[in-house]
Parts: structure tokens; C-alpha cells; sequence
């Protein structure tokens, strides 16, 4: 799959502009209009994102208060050489929201003194792909999506989009730990090569 | 398995995020032991990035204003009370250090304190906090805001790009029921940042405004307001 350019174009002007609020930021900002305007830009799909994993207003809202939080302290770990900076604030919210819910999970496993029950989760790769919203976009991770094997979809699905770790993955799954982690590096390097993210 | 395989899938499932505890440490054995492998390493940014591209196409979720707000108050403060910060504003966050030291001089005139960060953050994020905005009169007369606490008696002055008030002056805080003023205190700013915790009755009064005052700060304002925010 090849993404079509005008959707590079779109995609580098956005990032051009977030390139240089961020670079207003590092310069010092002093009335944070630059990283309000990052924010502004950039805060929908970073809470869309949190969203899917915390399932909670009030986790997601924390998660990328503290990602847009780190980037206002440290603006200098950005590294334009390796992504744009939206997708390194979702890095920085996806890991956040993943501590997050791991977080509650095990307080609310000691809570109850027990394990907890796993339920299986119905597939959502479908619906993750209906919701995506920029159409060219939309196409190519549909067809980065799609073209996946069903089994691999799945670990993604959990792995990223619901923030489950590695285990609870597979025993969701019924799959040892072994598959699982070779799943991931299977369909990770079909999406890379798909999305056109072969830095 | 070979080492590398086994690096690219550890790499795979930590950009997913679903990475354990051990497997990291597993990790970084592993790459450690492999040596200089820069397949590693594009392979680390590709996955990473992979897995962002996923997260970027997604629809947007609806942001409320405040949360806008609050975000942008938390990071104001953070800065304004010298949260340690990148090199380059490191020098700011000196500055705010000697600006806590006058405001605490100057908290025996205006009942107020320099605020630590982890107050002000802290505060902040409590559920019921409201967030005034001020109107400047001047387009550089900087920007402030006021959180106000869910009891309507304490509140945060947040302050950025604010003018240094002439020699002998400060900032003073009113608040305005109907059209008498009340003194909350006063603040000098350091580079342009305040940030103070102040006491008022902010749930009755109709207007909260900034004047320019002598240092003794008085009791009834004696020049017109830099900064207007409406309260109720």
C-alpha cells in the first residue's frame, strides 16, 4: 500500500506547524500561547487515544495532561529526525494510559484480594476501523488492518488499542506467551511496511 | 531463536505497549549482549512509530475548554514556581526561586505565599476548581488567571508575561462585590511570572481586577485596573 501524497502533504504542513509551536515552546513561551495551540491541535486524538485504552474520562484526561506536561518540561526530547510530533505525543500518551490502567488493575486486584476475573473480548479491529476519521488515512490503516491475519489483528487490537499487556493477551487469547510475542513482531512489520513508516 | 529475532519481537510487543516488567529487563540484556545493531535501532523507531500512525488516524475526541485551560494553568505554574525545566529555561526557574523570596516578604503586607508546585498542581486538578480568565487592558499587559477552589475561598493568581510594575510597585488583587473593592494581596512578578495562593470571598463578589499599587499596599485601590476578570 502506498499512501498517496497529497495525504504526505496534509500530513507534513500539520506537522511543519506543530514543528514550529514546538519550537516556540523550547524557546521559552512565556504566556504558553504556542503549547496551547499544541494542545489545541493536537489533544482530540491524543484523548481518543487514551480513551481506548483507560476507558475512563478521568483516566484518559490524566494521561495526556501528563504527556502534554512532559512536553512542556523537557520540549528537547523531541527528535524530529525519527517522527512528527504527533506521533510522538501519542507515544508519550499511549505509554502514559497504559501505566494508568495498569495501575488501577492492580489496586483493584488487591482491593479484592484475588486475580481478578478475565473475560474474553469480542474482536474490535472492525470497529476501530470504522471509527477512524481522516478518509486517506482511514484507508491505508484499514488496509494496513485488513490485510493483517485475523489472529495477528487481534494481538493488536488488545495490545495497543485496549492497553492489555502481553499476558493477559494471551491468556484472553488462549495462545502462549511465545505466540503472542511473535505475533506482534509479524504483524507490526506488515503494518510498518504498510503505513510507510520505514524510517 | 536467534538473539535478534528475539530482540525484534520484545521491540515489537514494547511499542505496542504491552511489554512486561521482565521482558523489559529481557530486553535490555539481550541488546546489551547483541552489540551495535542498527537494525535494532531502526527497527525500535519503525515499530514505535507504527504504532503511533495507528493512534493518529483515529477520530477526535471532544476536548472541553476547561480541561484546555487547566492544562495550560498546570504548566504555567509549574514553570512560575521552578519546576526544574529544560537548559533553556533553566534560568527562568532560578528567577521564579527569587521571586518566591519577595512574595513571602511581601505575604506579611498581603497575606499571601509563594506557592510550591505540587500545591498549585495539586489545587488545580481538584474536582469544582473554576477558571477565570483576565481581560487585559493593554495588549501587553500579559496574562492571568485565576483558579478559584470549589469553596469559593481560595484561589491561585497565575500570571505570565506580565511588565515589571515600576520601582516601589506591586500588583494588587481585588476582588469587587457590587462596587466596593476588597484587597486579596499583592505580588511583584519575576520575569514576568506569578504564581500566589490568596484568600478571598470569591463566590460573592462580581469582579475580580489587577491595579498597580505602592508597595504598602493599600487598602482601597488608587489607579485604574490593568486586568479585569468577571466573576459571577
Amino acid at each position: 500500500m502506498v499512501i498517496p501524497e497529497a495525504t504526505l502533504a496534509v500530513r507534513d504542513m500539520d506537522d511543519a506547524r506543530d514543528r514550529e509551536l514546538l519550537h516556540r515552546v523550547r524557546d521559552g513561551d512565556p504566556a504558553g500561547e504556542a503549547f496551547r495551540a499544541l494542545f489545541r491541535h493536537n489533544a482530540g486524538v491524543a484523548k481518543t487515544v487514551a480513551l481506548r485504552i483507560t476507558r475512563s474520562e478521568q483516566l484518559a484526561e490524566e494521561a495526556v495532561q501528563e504527556a502534554f506536561l512532559q512536553l512542556w518540561r523537557a520540549p528537547e526530547r523531541y527528535d524530529q529526525a525519527r517522527s512528527t510530533v504527533r506521533r510522538w505525543l501519542l507515544t508519550l500518551v499511549h505509554a502514559r494510559a497504559v501505566d494508568l490502567v495498569r495501575r488501577e488493575q492492580a489496586q483493584r486486584r488487591r482491593a479484592e484480594g484475588e486475580a481478578g476475573t478475565i473475560s474474553v473480548e469480542p474482536d474490535h479491529a472492525d470497529d476501530v476501523v470504522a471509527a477512524v476519521a481522516r478518509p486517506a488515512e482511514r484507508a491505508a490503516v484499514h488496509e494496513a488492518l485488513t490485510v493483517l491475519p485475523a489472529e495477528q489483528r487481534a494481538v493488536i487490537d488488545l495490545m495497543y488499542f485496549e492497553g492489555v499487556s502481553q499476558s493477559v493477551v494471551a491468556e484472553r487469547l488462549g495462545i502462549p506467551l511465545g505466540t503472542v510475542k511473535s505475533r506482534s513482531s509479524l504483524a507490526m512489520r506488515k503494518l510498518r511496511g504498510a503505513l510507510g513508516t520505514q524510517r | 531463536m536467534r538473539q535478534h529475532d528475539e530482540i525484534e519481537e520484545l521491540l515489537a510487543v514494547e511499542a505496542l505497549g504491552g511489554i512486561e516488567p521482565e521482558d523489559r529487563a529481557r530486553l535490555a540484556t539481550l541488546r546489551t549482549d547483541h552489540g551495535e545493531c542498527q537494525e535494532c535501532a531502526e527497527l525500535e523507531i519503525g515499530f514505535r512509530e507504527t504504532a503511533a500512525a495507528l493512534g493518529s488516524a483515529l477520530p477526535e475526541a471532544e476536548v472541553p475548554v476547561d480541561f484546555e485551560d487547566r492544562v495550560v494553568a498546570a504548566a504555567l505554574s509549574e514553570r512560575s514556581a521552578g519546576t526544574p525545566t529544560s537548559p533553556r529555561r533553566r534560568s527562568i526557574a532560578w528567577l521564579a526561586v527569587a521571586a518566591a523570596v519577595v512574595l513571602v516578604a511581601l505575604g506579611a503586607l498581603g497575606g499571601y505565599l509563594a506557592a510550591p508546585k505540587s500545591s498549585v498542581a495539586a489545587f488545580i486538578q481538584q474536582q469544582g476548581v473554576t477558571l477565570v480568565p483576565f481581560k487585559a487592558a493593554n495588549a501587553d499587559s500579559g496574562t492571568m488567571t485565576l483558579a478559584i477552589g470549589p469553596d469559593g475561598t481560595q484561589a491561585y493568581m497565575i500570571g505570565t508575561g506580565l511588565p515589571t510594575p515600576p520601582e516601589g510597585q506591586v500588583y494588587e488583587l481585588w476582588t469587587i462585590a457590587g462596587t466596593t473593592p476588597t484587597s486579596v494581596g499583592c505580588a511583584v512578578p519575576s520575569d514576568g511570572h506569578v504564581t500566589i495562593k490568596v484568600q478571598g470571598d470569591f463566590s460573592t463578589a462580581d469582579v475580580a481586577a489587577i491595579t498597580v499599587e505602592s508597595a504598602s499596599c493599600p487598602a482601597a485601590p488608587t489607579t485604574d485596573p490593568v486586568q479585569v476578570a468577571t466573576l459571577s
